[in-house]
């Protein structure tokens, strides 16, 4: 049994990369990946060294893409900056399906008057405009990526816990559910062997929708001061500083804003795919 | 029978002269002026004895009883002239007999009364340097002010834009409570849109010369860039803001934006906050100050626009003198050696100086909503402190965050901040931020000598001896550097040439323009 399963889940995922969208996104998320990681190696200057003398240069051997307003390296700033929008969306996103997804499947399992609780609770916070959650958690916290992350965290979590509390219901019902039980199978081995096994693929088709959505909301946030605090060299700050330039130096607001753009349709094509595939099966 | 006739024909007649008016007032072509201000345009605060944010609003609609005009000179505004008594407590106004509300309420003794009681009830007599002890009315036009002290700033401070201008009754509702502008200013409030713009026209009442635009429509544009595309778009005609100095280039390329600079005497400088413990030995205050490259911030950061600061206050405020306002050149080897002497040193080979096991770390909070410059100076300033071995830690609020730090919870370590301007300079800025009556503690900097000496110099009557007691003072702040000044601004006023004519500053920058003078082209 062990090897059919293995082989399906091979199958599946032949299926999700058959599409060339799905490849081209999986390699854009690859590429900008080993970027984020390899940041301190690639870069070629510190992305936070600033040297006013040379501001706001045109691209050259020393500064590839040239330099920002107060002299930095932005080629540096960027690769780096792959590391922050990364890093923090990934952040998000595993929190929220770490807590999101075991409340949902206990609920779901369990069901009656303990899940009605749970469905009011995770209600509560889906009915939570992300934007004022943000500005709540920065006006009294104060503004930073920790702060960030946790606002977003608390806003999407539910969204987890009611599509994996929605699966588990629909597992609940299947036949095979019966003759686990007959068979003598704990809770514990139900819940995490078989049915979050069967309802992960969905989970992950959701979690590479949504990091699109982080990672511009990051960004966003960034941008308009509620997260990453300057001189952080992060898209979204990059972004915002470069606006005052956008008439004499456009190329400063057009570099972040396209890596943005790419990283974003990536993880939309690749979300795709999956989510096509998981339909499918 | 005949009298309801009589009054229909009378209503009919006003009608018709009301239409006739209307229609010729739009013939003529109205001229219509559109400034932009980044500040807050919020009229329903604009009451005299509330901090309403814009000061210009309150510059054009209320007056006070004498105006601070060009090089500090004291000027007749309700009060034709005045007398101060040898002994400095009591000033006798002599107001003027043609002024009125622009409901038509007349300016006169009694309403001078009134206003000083509502300034009672405000609780607003604390911005006079000296206790007022009582307003009284010597005749319909002679009103006699009895100060507790004699300060020589008391005239200065009826100047001030707030809080001791004149509105009457008809500015409050039935509670008392503020309900609406009434001044009687060359300008009054049309209509307008809280937090958008406001649109101002001619008082029919007002006493002095008439203005020669129809219109004033004040515009809150809170982002620089926006406000030098909307010159560029001709959607506006005067910028009375900063723009972000990279936009200059761009003004500087269209031929039909002109600019009028002033010679401000407002600085930008770094708050110490002297709670901090760090910050409590000189030293480390003056290793901030040689570590601060004035000179690159002017001319790397900002392209040239600006002088680079020597002392807090800029050279053309009062009192300020070379020798009293040296400042500290930038010179790192020199700051290195004062952080060394004061104990610091880098143990663990981070980059960031310890003492005591503590890194010296730093929370330097800003905004940009005002200035847009402040976020690249203090980035900088991080990077230049690093050169130093002291880690700053950068903290952008949104401004009503930002002022409550620096008015109430001060939960800084540095905060980037401006001087006061123009009839503030030096004592009402000194006062404000540097001192504090009955043992309190003062916003920016407290010391004991610095306190007692600032609550003197008001109290200074004679020239001679407030010269020598504001040397004193600055050099004091100087030695101590209880700030770390970066660098003075300039003022400019951005227009559109083909639009606007006769374009001359005011003597104040919170008024800006001489709007009485300003003209639109036919």
């Amino acid at each position: 049994m062990g090897s059919r399963r293995k082989k399906n889940t091979n199958l599946y995922w032949k299926q999700v990369f058959q599409a060339p969208k799905t490849r081209i996104g999986f390699v854009i998320v690859i590429l900008f990946a080993l970027a984020a990681i390899f940041a301190p190696v690639l870069a070629p200057h510190d992305p936070l060294y600033v040297d006013v003398s040379i501001k706001l240069q045109g691209p050259s051997l020393a500064y590839p893409l040239g330099t920002d307003q107060l002299g930095r390296c932005i080629l540096s700033r960027l690769l780096w900056g792959s590391r922050y929008s990364l890093s923090y969306s990934f952040a998000v996103l595993l929190i929220t399906v770490a807590v999101g997804v075991p409340i949902g499947l206990f609920a779901g399992y369990v069901g009656g008057k303990i899940d009605s609780v749970i469905m009011r609770v995770i209600d509560v916070f889906m009915a939570m405009p992300m934007f004022i959650v943000a500005l709540a958690i920065a006006g009294t916290m104060g503004a930073s990526g920790a702060h960030l992350i946790l606002s977003l965290s608390v806003v999407s979590w539910a969204e987890y816990a009611r599509l994996a509390r929605a699966l588990t219901l629909q597992e609940k019902n299947q036949n095979y559910m019966t003759a686990l039980k007959a068979g003598g199978c704990g809770h514990a081995r139900i819940i995490f062997k078989h049915i979050l096994r069967n309802i992960l693929p969905s989970i992950i088709a959701l979690a590479s929708m949504e990091i699109g959505s982080i990672i511009l909301s990051i960004a966003g946030f960034s941008f308009i001061g509620l997260g990453v605090q300057a001189p952080t060299p992060e898209w979204g700050i990059m972004l915002s500083d470069s606006k005052s330039y956008i008439q004499t130096y456009p190329s400063l607001m057009f570099y972040p804003g396209i890596l943005i753009m790419l990283i974003v349709l990536a993880f939309n094509y690749l979300g795709e795919g999956i989510q096509n595939g998981t339909a499918k099966r | 029978m005949k009298k309801r006739n009589l009054i229909k024909l009378v209503s009919l007649g006003v009608l018709a002269a009301t239409l006739m008016a209307g229609s010729m007032v739009q013939a003529a072509e109205e001229k219509v002026v559109t400034a932009m201000t980044s500040i807050d345009l919020t009229p329903e605060l604009c009451d005299p004895t509330k901090s309403g944010p814009d000061f210009r609003l309150y510059e054009m609609i209320y007056d006070p009883l004498v105006r601070y005009g060009k090089g500090g000179e004291i000027e007749p505004a309700l009060a034709e002239s005045w007398e101060i008594s040898d002994d400095g407590t009591t000033y006798t106004f002599h107001l003027r007999k043609d002024a009125k509300f622009s409901d038509g309420t007349e300016f006169n003794a009694d309403n001078v009364i009134w206003n000083y009681n509502r300034w009672v009830e405000q609780d607003v007599l604390g911005n006079f340097s000296s206790e007022l002890k009582s307003v009284n009315k010597i005749d319909d036009y002679t009103v006699e002010f009895q100060f507790a002290d004699s300060c020589y700033t008391l005239l200065i401070e009826f100047s001030y834009p707030r809080p001791f201008r004149f509105t009457c009754e008809s500015a409050l509702d039935e509670d008392g409570e503020f309900a609406q502008e009434v001044g009687t200013g060359m300008w009054m409030i049309d209509s307008y849109e809280s937090g958008q713009e406001v649109v101002l026209v001619p008082n029919p009442n007002y006493y002095g010369e008439k203005p020669n635009v129809d219109k004033v429509v004040l515009k809150q544009v809170v982002d620089g860039d926006a406000r030098v595309m909307a010159l560029q778009s001709g959607e506006a005609d005067l910028n009375l803001q900063d723009i972000p100095s990279e936009s200059y280039s761009i003004i500087q390329s269209i031929d039909s934006l002109s600019t009028e600079q002033q010679i401000s005497t407002l600085s930008f400088y770094l708050i110490e906050n002297y709670d901090t413990p760090a910050l409590q030995d000189v030293k480390v205050r003056q290793a901030l100050n040689y570590a601060t490259n004035n000179e690159s911030i002017v001319n790397d950061l900002l392209d040239g626009y600006g002088n680079p600061a020597t002392g807090l206050m800029s050279p053309t405020v009062p009192y300020v003198t070379e020798e009293n306002s040296k400042g500290y050149a930038y010179d790192l080897d020199k700051a290195k050696e004062l952080l060394a002497e004061a104990g610091y040193e880098d143990t663990d080979g981070d980059g960031i100086v310890e003492k005591d096991g503590e890194p010296l770390t730093l929370r330097l909070v800003f905004q940009t909503e005002e200035y847009s410059t402040w976020k690249s100076i203090c980035e900088f300033l991080k990077s230049e402190y690093a050169k130093l071995g002291v880690d700053i830690e950068l903290v952008e609020e949104e401004s009503a965050a930002y002022y409550d730090a620096i008015w109430s919870t001060r939960d800084y370590d540095l905060c980037i901040y401006r001087s006061y301007e123009d009839s503030w300079m030096p004592h009402g800025f000194l006062k404000s931020l540097f001192y504090a009556a009955d043992g309190a503690k003062a916003a920016n900097w407290y010391d004991e000598e610095l306190n007692n000496d600032i609550a003197e110099v008001l109290k200074t009557q004679d020239e001679e001896k407030r010269t020598e007691l504001y040397d004193k003072i600055l050099t004091l702040m100087n030695d101590e550097a209880v700030t770390v000044p970066l660098y003075y601004p300039n003022r400019d006023y951005i227009y559109n040439n083909t639009r606007l004519t006769n374009v001359e500053l005011a003597p104040t920058a919170y008024e800006g323009i001489d709007w009485a003078k300003l003209d639109v082209a036919e």
